[in-house]
């Protein structure tokens, strides 16, 4: 067994959201991932089977555990504090909490909804989502929020639009999706499964009420067609159908908040960074500085794995019922992979990013968010909109997403 | 020299698939019977096939497009195959397979495939 009595610095508690108030601790993350083999961190009470999680910072180690599903399971938890079985919870149905035959069975079912083909297709109306959504952010005289201005409104227009909600509901969309947000970042001692609980009835009601019967009857290009088809065929069950559009919503929306979020909030505390960006989309486009902006902010911190049989990780033995956490923010700043990991270059062509994770549970909705941002890229640089700090940032409070909730801004420039 | 992992003559015998890729360039790969090409490729990190799911059939990151002479000879698509073709990167063809389900057998000996440009 490792330990960790040698470590020259104190370490926060990696699997709490207290540890990512002030940001990433990068430092922390490059010690962990210079020692040998794999990394324990003791963690006290029921949480953990045998007392502590191995923390995975490799890209390496955590391609191999997050690719092979049958050695290392989603079912008996993603994230702490909820490590048990999660039949037994309120999340069972969920797509991320399922393994093997039953993964597939639900995952095929929205996969139709997200081939890079038809994703593609949803260039023109993101366009004018940002086109509509930058209109707006220019009109703004005086200091604004860009979260809720730009960060939230792009994502969760693109999700009502996704799911086909008509246009009279997507207000109510709008909203549920941030509150579903919010639920999640419930501060120390607020009860977070009763929160989400509670948006949950209130979305799944509407689903099954509302939506679900009215693309019975007038069946569109959308997800929620998708769904409600898979469902009337029998492929999947009511729960996991009503999951699966909660899953579109918060999936689609926390990583995309965050990513067009903390990008603005780069390039307005970094000048290099700003500067490098306009320069990047101007000489190699907005694919490379997205996937770059995608490596560096690493929306999702990390997600964790139990092992569902005695098998061994980078030379570590691990015991059936071991936690693994799954750092791809970490990973994402891998020497091994990518050179000079903690500086951002746009022009950087680096394959290897665990942004969207890898294997069976990888991100679905990848190209979408991909899509969402590059638009936003481009049409800020055509249209010259530049902004600056006009107040102090701050960060969310999650143990997941890298979240980020308030950014004062004000607009200095742009049509 | 009896173990099969030190034979050199060991190749012979394990039958081989020719990848043709878009930019001319032309791989064999060795392919176990009762594996499919999706995992050989993939064990071999292979550039082209990234079997992302690991053949669950939920992610269409295997595709390939199968020389017609041996597409008759193939074993058949599951209805599941049917509409994941529907979700790859490159507009399929009547060629198009995902490569997790081709699973090798003697007389796949010799199998052609072409590579599309993208998987995602």
């Amino acid at each position: 067994m490792t330990t960790n009595v040698d470590r020259e610095v104190a370490l926060p508690n990696l699997m709490h959201a207290s540890a990512y108030v002030n940001g990433i601790p990068h430092d922390l993350f490059d010690y962990i991932r210079s020692q040998p083999g794999l990394f324990w961190f003791p963690v006290e009470g029921p949480i953990t089977e045998h007392g502590g999680v191995w923390i995975l910072t490799r890209t390496k180690d955590i391609r191999e555990v997050d690719g092979d599903g049958e050695r290392f399971i989603c079912g008996l938890g993603l994230l702490h504090p909820m490590m048990m079985p999660m039949e037994d919870t309120f999340m069972g149905d969920n797509l991320m909490s399922m393994d093997g035959a039953r993964h597939a069975r639900v995952r095929r079912v929205i996969a139709r909804g997200f081939g890079p083909r038809m994703v593609a297709g949803f260039e023109p109306w993101i366009r004018e989502i940002v086109t509509e959504t930058l209109d707006e952010l220019v009109a703004t005289k005086g200091p604004l929020d860009y979260v809720p201005a730009v960060a939230a409104a792009i994502p969760s227009r693109v999700i009502a639009r996704i799911l086909g909600v008509p246009l009279e509901d997507r207000p109510f969309i709008v909203r549920i999706t941030t509150d579903l947000f919010a639920a999640t970042q419930g501060e120390a001692g607020q009860d977070v499964v009763a929160n989400l609980t509670r948006v949950f009835q209130e979305l799944f009601d509407y689903v099954e009420t509302t939506l679900m019967p009215l693309k019975r009857e007038h069946p569109g290009q959308d997800m929620s067609t998708v769904i409600t088809q898979g469902f009337d065929a029998g492929e999947v069950t009511l729960k996991e159908a009503l999951f699966l559009h909660q899953l579109i919503m918060n999936a689609g929306f926390e990583t995309t908040h965050t990513t067009i979020g903390r990008s603005m909030w780069l390039m307005l505390e970094d000048p290099e960074i700003e500067r490098k960006t306009w320069a990047a989309l101007d000489e190699v486009g907005s694919g490379l500085v997205v996937d770059e902006f995608l490596r560096y902010i690493s929306p999702v911190i990390h997600f964790v794995r139990v092992a569902a049989v005695e098998t061994e990780v980078a030379g570590q033995k691990i015991r059936k019922g071991d936690q693994l956490a799954m750092f791809f923010t970490a990973a994402n700043r891998d020497p091994e992979t990518f050179t000079d990991p903690h500086t951002f270059d746009p022009w950087r062509n680096e394959a290897g990013s665990l942004t969207f994770g890898a294997g069976p549970h990888r991100c679905l909705g990848a190209p979408v968010a991909r899509l969402q941002v590059q638009i936003l890229f481009e049409e800020m640089a055509k249209r010259n909109i530049r902004l600056r700090m006009a107040g102090e940032p701050k960060r969310g409070y999650s143990n997941f997403i890298n979240a980020i909730a308030e950014i004062p801004v004000e607009v200095i420039s742009g049509s | 020299m009896t173990s099969t992992s030190c034979n050199p003559e060991r190749g012979t015998d394990v039958p081989k698939v020719t990848l043709h890729y878009p930019n001319g360039e032309v791989r064999t790969l060795s392919v176990d019977n009762g594996q499919s090409v999706m995992k050989a490729a993939t064990a071999n990190m292979v550039p082209g096939i990234i079997g992302e799911c690991g053949g669950e059939l939920t992610c269409a990151t295997c595709h390939v497009f199968v020389e017609p002479e041996w597409l008759d000879r193939l074993p058949g698509q599951e209805q599941e195959e049917v509409d994941m073709l529907d979700l790859t990167s490159e507009e399929p063809t009547e060629c198009s397979r995902l490569s997790c389900q081709i699973v090798m057998s003697p007389d796949l000996d010799g199998l052609v495939v072409r590579l599309p440009k993208t998987q995602r």
